[in-house]
C-alpha cells in the first residue's frame, strides 16, 4: 500500500494511547487514510505509520476518540531536505570547497624542467614567462604545442622540446643540440695586445703586422700585433694601410713577479678572548643616542662599527644606525729570533706569490733576498717565469 | 428470495461471489497471514485475537502477535501466527 513513493513523501511512526482502538482505526480507514503495520506493545500502546501528510487528519481522528498521539520516528527525502535546509551553511562550505579544489587544480603550480644540461633553468623559466606560462597560469588557457613552437624558435640550442601537463604540475623535457663551434670571422680587425709587463721571448706571427721584436721590454695593454697591413712607399716613405684582418699570433715574454714581506722582532700579538659586547646606536644631529648600551670593562679591546641607515616603512631617513661590538682582547708581547722572523715573513711571502703566478707557467728564476734590520726582517721574492701573455682584442 | 436470485446469476455469469452477494472474502496464506475482503471494520483488535464484522457475522481469528499489514475500505491484511479462523452467524 503505496510503500514505494512513500519514503519520497515522508513517512511517520506513530504512537497512540487510547482506550479505544478499534474505533480509532475505523475511523481512519473510512476518511480514506493510508495506515499500516499497526502492532499493538501493550494493552493501550499502540504503534502504526501513517504517510506525513495524513498527520494532521490523524490528529482530528485522535481528538474524536481521546487519544493522544506522538510522533516517534520521521523517515522519507521530505524530511532529509527539511534537514538539510537547516545545515544551509555547511552544504554552502562544501560546495565552496568543491569549487575551490577544483578552481586550484586547473592552476599550474610546479614547472618542472628535465634534460637540461647547459642551458639554464632560468633562460627556459624566462621564455616560458614570456609565452604566457608560468607558475599560476591556468591549465586550460595555454596552447601548449604553440609555446612548444615559440621556445624553440627563441632557444637556438634545444633541438626538442616537450611539454607536459601532469596534473598541477608542468613537465619540460628538452633536448639540447651540440651546438656548431663559433664561425671565426677572419674579416673582424683584431689586434693582439700584451696581457702583463714583460720582456718579449718569443714571437710567433701568421697573419697581421707585428709592432715588437724579440727582446722588446712591453707593458701591459701594449699592441703587440696589429691588424692593419701596413704598406710603406718607399719612394715617398709614407705608410698606409692597406687592409685590416683578424691578426693571429703567439708571443712569450719573461714576466715577473715580486713580494716584499717584513716581520718585526718585537710585536704585540692580539688574540681575541671571544667575550664581546654589542652597542646600538642613532646618531641625531651629531648626538649619539644608544638604544642598546653596556659598559665597556674591557682592558684592551677591538670595536667594529656597521653603519647602516635607517628605513621606515621602506623609506630610507637621513639617520644612521650604528651597531658597534665590542671584543675583548688578550694582549701578548712577542719576541722573535732573526731566524723565526726571517722563516714567517719567507712563508707569508711564498703564500703571496703563489696567489700571483698563474698555474702551467714556466718558471725560469727564482731570487731570494733577505735584509736584516735593527728591530725588523725584510724578505724579497722575485720570481720569473716564461709564458704567453698575447690575448685578442676586437677593436 | 433477493439472496437466492443473485446467487444464481452469479453463478450463471461465473462472477465472483463475494461482489455480487456483498459478503467477505477471506484468504489464508499459511499460518503467516489472514486477508479479508468486503469487512465492515474491526471490532476488537489485540496481539492474539481479531475480530472483523462483515455480512455474515463477525468474524474471529486466533493466534499470536498479530500486526496489522494494512487496512482499507475493502480489506484487511493481518500477519502474525493463524491459530484458527472461525466464523460466528449471530
Amino acid at each position: 500500500m503505496g510503500r514505494g513513493n512513500s519514503f519520497i513523501e515522508g513517512l511517520i511512526k506513530v504512537e497512540i494511547k487510547t482506550f479505544n482502538l478499534e474505533k480509532f482505526l475505523n475511523l481512519t480507514y473510512k476518511n480514506g487514510i493510508k495506515i499500516w503495520d499497526i502492532k499493538k506493545s501493550d494493552f493501550i500502546t499502540t504503534e502504526f505509520n501513517i504517510l506525513a501528510r495524513d498527520y494532521r487528519k490523524i490528529k482530528k481522528i485522535a481528538k474524536i476518540t481521546n487519544s493522544k498521539i506522538k510522533i516517534k520516528q520521521k523517515r522519507g527525502l521530505a524530511f532529509q531536505i527539511y534537514k538539510l535546509n537547516n545545515r544551509k551553511i555547511f552544504i554552502f562550505g562544501i560546495i565552496l570547497f568543491i569549487i575551490t579544489l577544483y578552481y586550484l587544480s586547473n592552476i599550474i603550480w610546479q614547472i618542472d624542467i628535465k634534460g637540461n644540461k647547459t642551458i639554464s633553468r632560468e633562460r627556459i623559466l624566462n621564455s616560458l614567462y614570456k609565452n604566457g606560462i608560468k607558475i599560476g597560469t591556468k591549465k586550460n588557457k595555454t596552447n601548449l604545442r604553440e609555446v612548444e613552437n615559440n621556445i624553440l624558435k627563441e632557444i637556438k640550442e634545444l633541438s626538442l622540446i616537450n611539454l607536459s601537463i601532469d596534473g598541477i604540475k608542468l613537465n619540460v623535457d628538452v633536448v639540447e643540440r651540440t651546438m656548431p663551434p663559433s664561425i671565426f670571422n677572419s674579416d673582424e680587425p683584431v689586434d693582439i695586445v700584451a696581457k702583463k709587463d714583460g720582456i718579449i721571448t718569443k714571437l710567433y706571427c701568421y697573419k697581421g703586422t707585428p709592432l715588437v721584436k724579440v727582446g722588446d721590454y712591453v707593458q701591459k695593454g701594449q699592441v703587440l700585433i696589429s691588424g692593419d697591413i701596413i704598406y710603406t712607399n718607399k719612394e715617398t716613405n709614407k705608410q698606409e694601410v692597406i687592409k685590416t684582418v683578424h691578426s693571429l699570433g703567439k708571443v712569450y715574454a719573461k714576466v715577473w713577479y715580486e713580494v716584499f714581506q717584513e716581520q718585526e722582532l718585537k710585536l704585540q700579538k692580539r688574540t681575541r678572548t671571544g667575550k664581546f659586547i654589542k652597542n646600538e646606536y642613532i646618531i641625531l644631529n651629531g648626538n649619539k643616542i644608544y638604544i642598546k648600551k653596556f659598559e665597556n670593562n674591557f682592558l684592551n679591546y677591538d670595536k667594529i662599527e656597521n653603519k647602516t641607515k635607517v628605513s621606515i616603512l621602506g623609506y630610507n631617513i637621513p639617520v644612521d644606525k650604528i651597531e658597534e661590538t665590542i671584543y675583548e682582547v688578550d694582549v701578548e708581547n712577542v719576541d722573535y729570533t732573526i731566524d723565526q722572523a726571517i722563516k714567517i715573513a719567507t712563508q707569508k711571502a711564498q703564500e703571496e706569490i703563489n696567489k700571483q703566478i698563474p698555474k702551467n707557467v714556466n718558471l725560469i728564476d727564482k731570487k731570494y733576498d733577505k735584509i736584516i734590520e735593527k728591530n725588523k726582517v725584510k724578505v724579497r721574492l722575485l720570481y720569473i717565469t716564461e709564458e704567453e701573455i698575447s690575448y685578442d682584442q676586437h677593436r | 428470495m433477493k439472496r437466492k436470485l443473485k446467487h444464481k446469476i452469479s453463478e450463471s455469469l461465473e462472477m465472483p461471489k463475494e461482489v455480487v452477494l456483498d459478503i467477505p472474502c477471506i484468504r489464508i496464506i499459511g499460518t503467516e497471514e489472514v486477508e479479508i475482503e468486503n469487512h465492515k471494520g474491526i471490532v476488537e483488535y489485540n496481539s492474539n485475537i481479531v475480530r472483523v464484522s462483515s455480512n455474515i457475522g463477525t468474524i474471529q481469528i486466533k493466534g499470536e502477535n498479530f500486526i496489522i499489514k494494512e487496512i482499507s475500505q475493502d480489506s484487511i491484511v493481518l500477519s502474525g501466527k493463524v491459530e484458527n479462523v472461525k466464523l460466528s452467524n449471530e
